[in-house]
């Protein structure tokens, strides 16, 4: 070999080591700064601490859904409950969570709630690049070939994303060292969030609620996506299968966010007459709705922003599930969706 | 912009046309016969390009403009996707056989190193537009393994990334945001949008000019520098000698010149800028808004031509002349604003998106930059700026030294600082979501 050559053979060898080096050292720093204090995680480790303190590893009530779900039910006034909603979340990320709560965590469930809000199925909130935002955590519960799938994203960049976080992650790594991260308080998977809405003037509400539309449904028209459906169908299904009752939720919005996306001719009684011809194939009678979604259009002082509930609201909306509840189990063991 | 792997059929007829073309011509002591083979050249060449490029903007045109006479007409629209690269090939195959028609450089024999030059990889998607008579001759040259070349061509290709994933990409975000949703912005978001789309396209154009250049010079291969620090411009027609270089002298030495360039009446010259820069604006893109942009320069330029007299009369008045730093200063500003203007037809995606930009860039102005509604905080601004700083702290660099042997000169653990830094950079702050070149889909 000609000098040249075994130099830079020599440099080059020597200068990706120190590369590699560099990048495991900063991609640690990320994981430990950036990552490990994202709620999502924080959550997956007090949960870790909470399963301790079940009785008999049993919950009675398990909420699950978005953001909706995380910010508004309170397990505080709802007796044995605990909240796993996930930001951003679908009935994929609602699936394989119930599955590894079950049979990972050998958890034992009674009572299911199901966020059916009217964006929950939208094609816009439901993009495949959206699914599985942590795949630390995704990880233990599906391969990352099948997470690569659900995204539609190759599984090369996954494995990327997955152990070498840091990558695109520049602006968040520099933001948790200059800044110190505002973490937000948990308690049994609710978050507590503490921004009062009716503090706003009414335009900036307005555009509130069109920001929230544009996320909801945006720019893709499709308000029932496939996967998300069968995804649903089969948390139905084995929700069934393990003889868990099922309680469907629509979360209260205000009323901007309503008059936005009535504006917008979003559909609500033809959506949810498709969703239920689903749920009846599967459960037939054995289920109850909880129809929130106008409770609060007088009462912008619970919201934290246009969908979202405060602190205040949470307190005030998860006792009023817990008062709704008992009148349930007062009625009979045996639920009906007319009920509630 | 399409990649179907049935377009490398398309490039083949391509290179064996022209080939046969070239051979035909160069062999041919006829005139006669080599203006067929210049004909055949020229008909395959602009064929294809009309074909898949501007058939159905010329089909919509015609229906859109018959329709203001009352006159309905359904024209054929063809469904069919551009092939990648197809307007810098056809450019490439054209200067060859219109060189070779010339005499400026003999025929290409060899099938082989013909179709090499034809489709050499790093230029065959976005160029430069590179010469026979430049790159021909350096595929029969033997390339030997030299330290220097290979590691001056990676550090091109390091800083083309740069450019194009960290500020290019980064900058695309609030752009696209805003150009796509136009109605939802007025005034600031606006001449945010407009600013960083300058910067972007120049990096996204310019970082793959310098990848690809790089890429060669470390198979020995020299390609033409296509960038030479264009905002730095103090005129237009400066501004066309430092932007997409290889783009612009093919215009000048097919078209400009043939045309009789400067070299004709006053008002003809006028004609023939003109018609030099809507035809480059239309290789842009079968679009109006390209029409408009390549117009618009086409304008500038005549407008610097007719007021240079009295700008030289208006300095000398003003005493100008005595701080010359200040002239190039306000020069270099008026010139980058002039630009400014123009992308903004050429990133509109309609004319008369271009228009409410003009009618609303003014409209409620805010000085405050986090309100400006690009979703962008005090870091990501320190960030954006930081970056293009950077960047044309670099450019002011290479106005005075060459960067790559004023880097040589340094001690081995700054200069391998610097290149780590680079990467890492690329890898934090790059954005890593399949976001094409902007200049593919032309």
């Amino acid at each position: 070999m000609r000098p040249d050559k075994i130099k830079f053979v020599k440099n080059g060898m020597l200068f990706l080591f120190i590369l590699v080096v560099t990048i495991l050292a900063l991609n640690h720093l990320y994981i430990s700064l950036v990552q490990h204090n994202l709620i999502s995680y924080r959550k997956e480790v007090l949960y870790a601490e909470d399963l301790n303190t079940f009785k008999n590893k049993e919950i009675e009530f398990a909420f699950f859904g978005d953001s909706h779900a995380t910010f508004a039910v309170n397990p505080l006034y709802i007796n044995n409950s605990y909240n796993f909603g996930i930001n951003h979340g679908n009935y994929i990320e609602t699936y394989y969570k119930l599955r590894k709560i079950v049979e990972q965590d050998n958890l034992k469930v009674d009572t299911i709630f199901l966020e059916l809000d009217l964006h929950t199925f939208s094609g816009t909130f439901n993009e495949p690049q959206d699914r599985f935002s942590n795949l630390e955590i995704a990880g233990e519960m599906l391969s990352l070939r099948e997470i690569s799938e659900l995204r539609e994203e190759s599984w090369w960049s996954i494995i990327m994303e997955r152990y070498f976080p840091v990558f695109g992650g520049g602006m968040s790594l520099t933001e948790s060292v200059i800044t110190k991260p505002k973490l937000t308080s948990l308690y049994f998977g609710w978050e507590k969030h503490t921004k009062d809405f009716s503090q706003l003037e009414d335009n900036t509400k307005k555009d509130y609620a069109y920001g929230k539309y544009n996320v909801h449904f945006g720019e893709n028209p499709v308000r029932i996506s496939k996967v998300p459906l069968i995804y649903f169908i089969k948390t139905l299904t084995y929700a069934k299968d393990n003889k868990i009752k099922v309680i469907f939720i629509k979360y209260p919005v205000s009323k901007e966010y309503d008059e936005m996306i009535t504006n917008k001719n979003i559909q609500k009684e033809d959506y949810y007459t498709r969703i239920f011809a689903y749920v009846d194939e599967i459960l037939g009678e054995e289920f109850v709705v909880l129809d929130y979604y106008g409770l609060f259009f007088d009462n912008p002082e619970y919201f934290n922003d246009d969908d979202h509930l405060n602190y205040i609201g949470a307190e005030v909306f998860s006792r009023k599930i817990s008062e709704d509840l008992n009148s349930c189990i007062d009625e009979g063991p045996e639920m009906n969706k007319n009920v509630c | 912009m399409g990649g179907k792997p049935e377009y490398i059929i398309l490039i083949m007829a391509s290179t064996f046309i022209n080939y046969i073309a070239g051979i035909g011509i160069g062999s041919s002591n006829i005139q006669k016969r080599k203006n067929i083979f210049l004909g055949i050249s020229l008909f395959s060449n602009l064929g294809l390009l009309f074909g898949f490029k501007y058939f159905n903007f010329f089909s919509d045109s015609l229906r859109a403009i018959l329709q203001q006479f009352s006159i309905q007409l359904n024209p054929i629209t063809l469904k069919i996707l551009m092939p990648v690269g197809i307007s810098f090939y056809t450019l490439q195959c054209l200067s060859y056989t219109i060189d070779v028609y010339r005499g400026e450089i003999k025929p290409e024999r060899h099938l082989g190193y013909f179709a090499v030059y034809i489709s050499f990889f790093p230029k065959l998607l976005l160029g430069p537009i590179e010469r026979a008579k430049n790159l021909l001759p350096q595929f029969y040259e033997k390339h030997y393994f030299d330290y220097k070349r290979v590691t001056d061509g990676l550090k091109l290709m390091l800083w083309g990334f740069f450019k194009k994933v960290v500020i290019a990409d980064q900058l695309a975000i609030s752009v696209n945001m805003v150009f796509d949703n136009i109605q939802d912005y007025t005034g600031t978001p606006l001449i945010l949008a407009t600013l960083f789309f300058a910067f972007q396209i120049y990096c996204d154009f310019s970082g793959y000019s310098d990848i690809a250049i790089g890429s060669a010079q470390i198979m020995g291969i020299r390609m033409m520098d296509n960038f030479n620090r264009p905002y730095f411009s103090r005129s237009i027609s400066e501004f066309w000698r430092r932007w997409h270089i290889s783009l612009s002298s093919w215009f000048k030495d097919y078209l400009y010149i043939p045309l009789g360039g400067n070299r004709v009446s006053v008002p003809r010259w006028y004609v023939n800028l003109l018609i030099v820069f809507i035809v480059s604006g239309l290789w842009h893109g079968a679009n109006w808004t390209f029409i408009v942009w390549g117009a618009l320069h086409g304008f500038y330029l005549i407008f610097e031509i007719i007021t240079k007299p009295f700008k030289n009369r208006l300095l000398q008045i003003t005493w100008m002349v005595r701080s010359p730093k200040l002239v190039q200063v306000l020069e270099i500003g008026f010139t980058f604003t002039l630009i400014n203007i123009g992308w903004i037809f050429f990133r509109a995606n309609s004319l008369s998106d271009a228009l409410y930009v003009f009618a609303n860039i003014f409209r409620g102005l805010s000085f405050n930059l986090l309100e400006s509604g690009l979703g962008l905080g005090r870091l990501d601004f320190a960030y954006i700026f930081g970056i293009i700083g950077f960047m044309e702290l670099i450019h002011l660099l290479q106005g005075r030294t060459q960067i790559r042997p004023f880097l040589s000169d340094k001690p081995v653990l700054l200069r391998w600082g610097i290149y780590v830094t680079m990467i890492v950079l690329i890898l934090l702050f790059g954005v890593f979501d399949e976001t094409e070149f902007i200049y593919s889909q032309f």
